[in-house]
């Protein structure tokens, strides 16, 4: 493997942002060299949102090409659908169980479409109720922790006090607490 | 430059920029906001050794840099692509004057037009100007040339700019931090021969400025920040920034000129690499600025014929222009489940509604640069034209000119008037030209982040300072007739400009002001929601375009978690059927 990518995709203000800084601070930690693309701006207002993260011994370009994602982690299902283009067949997918519909359109519950379609390809997929999860932590904001903790398991990192200094180093102090708490819960959450 | 490397950390392009910055001793940073530019000083103004700002605009702050710069400290000036054409006079100058302390100018260019309403090449400034660029492929290289940009510009008497693009200013890599060198101003010296430019002196200037390029021209053969990587004789690229990546990515076997210099170019080395190495292709992004410069020095070399102009250049599009196949199979065929989601005004906004109603009145609508740019989409679809910072109000002059018929107004934010507004209306009130401005202030610089301005009284450093009152202001200019009220009144806003349209005496400026839902603080939890009873199914409140505001159905609903109760909707409903749910 020249270099392990990860995209994380979402709506703007979902947290895709501070997802990606956890998980770049944990691989750097883990002694690979990372590189992380985003975007900033017009794209976070409610938009369509993606961040492209590589690691390994050595890593160049920030961005992926088609196909170099070995994981996906999503905070909406729909946006789980758009970047799949950057998924390898083998990828393993995270889907945040949650949909947002277009502005003006009927809400709808979380159809589980992007995890059926993805199934059918054969993918691994692993839906994570986060966002009740966060609502039931009074705090909707953490739902991108919840999903860290599960990739932690899904990713095979058992260190937990690495875990515990990336959340230290992504959030302020105020905020250290309840994102430990929404981290374990997504790492209950998944059993491999 | 040579540096011990230890603790390493992971840091965004512009946090390192920022890093250099400190590093290399600067006294004082300036700014505008300007995405991908942004983060820049806001990460500079952490340390407090360094006096940060945010300028009301670019012109003033790179004059504010320069002047650090010619009274012997150290100055950075940040600015995104298009905030250089703000600052562009003052750069045509001090390059002629120079400077005493180090002056680095950083610009962020943003190829794909992520954030931005043009993608120009802002490389060519460099050439403009006559100074010396220097093009970070990342983060760590984005600190070590913003501090070494200091160096240089003191040793050979020229602002240094540093060229990053989205993909460096937005990316996050590996930087190996370093302490921060100990630089005291040089003492003051006036050298009127050398900073008043009259034209005689301006003259003398002129012919030392060619001088300093020839030296510069000798050094950058000389400097490391250029470099050969040699490796396959048979297929060699010219490349830098971020390019240089996706290049080793793609080709890891080609041999590399990689440029840390952009201009002037250091041509032995091209020569020596062009005649050891076959098959030489120039990669760049954006315009064929190297390419020309290459060429026209007499070198052979590949370029535009291969590598697209337009948009940026990723390791997928590298590939495709050398033919290299697409090893990895991807699956590329979900995306057709999957409706557009455009970014939009936030549910809460207190712009919203002022949008509402001026499609309603059929103003004819001339837009600003900011988060109201995204009045263009529908279902307010009311912005007519959008080009610049504080464009609307001037060019808002011109359609009513040129169709005198119709009712002209312009919509421009607070920092964005504060920016290049000023002038605009003060145009329109000494020319007397009869259109209705809306400033529609939400006390931030929202679009990129929520900066402060001159209006919110607080400054980059977070000291409390001297606030602008935006109506004293617009009175000041000659104004007579001044609406000032809050954005969510919007039923006061409608007839109170329904008079106006029918006065049709304008200029006439609406002081539209609500703090933006970012930064507002709201002290309950109370929503609005839509009551079945009383509600036509008229669907008017859609109109709105709010992200809270749902169809079920035949029926209009809010969701109560997204709604931000600002009460817009209940004001906009004929029928009374949306009111407030109060929750202790």
């Amino acid at each position: 493997m020249k270099f392990g990518g990860i995209v994380i995709v979402g709506v703007g203000g979902t947290g895709v942002l501070k997802a990606s800084e956890m998980l770049s601070r944990f691989l750097l930690n883990q002694g690979f060299d990372v590189r992380q693309s985003e975007v900033h701006g017009m794209a976070q207002r409610g938009g369509s949102v993606i961040t492209q993260l590589k690691y390994g011994e050595k890593v160049y370009s920030p961005l992926l090409g088609k196909g170099e994602a070995q994981y996906m982690i999503a905070t909406e299902e729909v946006e789980a659908l758009r970047y799949s283009e950057f998924l390898s067949f083998d990828a393993t997918i995270i889907i945040n169980s949650w949909r947002l519909n277009p502005v003006g359109t009927k809400p709808e519950p979380y159809t589980g479409l992007s995890a059926r379609l993805y199934r059918e390809k054969g993918i691994l997929v692993y839906e994570v109720n986060a966002d009740s999860i966060a609502k039931s932590l009074q705090n909707s904001r953490v739902a991108n922790s919840v999903l860290i903790g599960a990739f932690s398991k899904i990713f095979n990192s058992d260190n937990e006090n690495i875990w515990e200094d990336v959340i230290r180093e992504t959030f302020p102090k105020k905020f250290f607490d309840i994102n430990m708490k929404a981290f374990f819960k997504g790492r209950e959450l998944v059993t491999i | 430059m040579k540096e011990q490397k230890n603790n390493s950390c992971l840091m965004l392009g512009n946090e390192a920029i920022a890093r250099g910055a400190y590093e290399g001793g600067v006294q004082v940073g300036s700014g505008y906001p300007g995405t991908p530019s942004s983060e820049i000083l806001e990460y500079l103004s952490q340390f407090k050794e360094v006096h940060s700002r945010w300028c009301p605009n670019e012109k003033v702050a790179l004059e504010v840099a320069a002047g650090v710069a010619i009274a012997g400290g150290r100055a950075l000036a940040t600015m995104k692509h298009v905030g250089l054409n703000v600052a562009a006079d003052p750069l045509m100058t001090i390059s002629y004057t120079g400077v005493r302390g180090g002056l680095v100018i950083v610009v962020a260019d943003d190829p794909g037009m992520h954030s931005s309403q043009n993608e120009q090449d802002s490389r060519n400034y460099a050439k403009f100007a006559k100074i010396p660029f220097f093009e970070p492929a990342d983060g760590e290289e984005a600190r070590i040339f913003t501090k070494e940009g200091f160096i240089i510009s003191e040793k050979f008497d020229t602002p240094i700019m540093i060229r990053s693009t989205t993909r460096v200013s937005h990316s996050r890599s590996v930087v190996f931090p370093q302490e921060r060198i100990h630089f005291s101003p040089f003492p003051y010296q006036k050298d009127a021969e050398k900073y008043v430019m009259i034209p005689a002196f301006a003259r003398k200037r002129r012919v030392a400025l060619e001088k300093r390029l020839e030296v510069l021209r000798d050094w950058v053969d000389e400097s490391d920040l250029n470099r050969i990587e040699m490796r396959d004789p048979h297929f060699g690229i010219i490349t830098g920034g971020v390019l240089y990546n996706h290049v080793r990515e793609v080709f890891p076997q080609a041999s590399i000129l990689k440029i840390g210099i952009g201009y002037p170019l250091p041509f032995e080395m091209i020569s020596d690499f062009v005649r050891k190495v076959k098959n030489v292709v120039v990669v760049e992004e954006l315009d064929p600025f190297w390419e020309t410069e290459i060429k026209a020095a007499g070198i052979p070399v590949e370029g535009r014929n291969r590598i697209p102009g337009i948009g940026e250049i990723t390791p997928d599009i590298l590939k495709v222009a050398f033919g290299v196949p697409q090893p990895v199979p991807s699956i590329d065929d979900l995306n057709q489940y999957v409706f557009p989601r455009p970014p939009v005004l936030c549910a809460g906004c207190p712009h919203r509604g002022v949008f509402r109603i001026l499609s309603e009145l059929k103003i004819t609508v001339t837009g600003d640069i900011g988060c109201y740019t995204l009045g263009v989409m529908p279902p307010t679809s009311s912005i007519d034209s959008c080009i610049c910072m504080g464009a609307s109000i001037s060019n808002a002059e011109g359609f009513k000119l040129t169709h005198p018929e119709l009712t002209v107004g312009a919509v421009i934010g607070d920092s964005t008037f504060i920016h290049s507004g000023i002038g605009p209306l003060l145009d329109a009130v000494y020319n007397q030209t009869n259109i209705i401005v809306f400033i529609l202030d939400n006390r931030v610089t929202a679009m990129t982040g929520g900066q402060n301005h001159p209006g919110t009284g607080i400054t980059l450093m977070g000291e409390k300072t001297s606030k602008l009152d935006i109506e004293e202001l617009v009175k000041a200019l000659g104004v007579k007739e001044v609406h000032h009220l809050s954005s969510f009144d919007i039923s006061h806003f409608r007839s109170l400009l329904k008079e106006v349209v029918k006065k049709n005496s304008g200029p006439t400026v609406f002081i539209l002001s609500e703090p933006c839902q970012l930064i507002r603080k709201k002290g309950n939890k109370n929503f609005y929601q839509v009551d079945p009873n009383l509600c036509r199914l008229c669907k008017k409140c859609l109109q709105l375009g709010c992200p809270a505001i749902r169809l079920d159905g035949e029926r209009a609903q809010i969701i109560a978690e997204y709604c931000r109760a600002c009460g817009v909707c209940s004001q906009i409903c004929q029928f009374n059927a949306i009111k407030e749910e109060y929750q202790s």
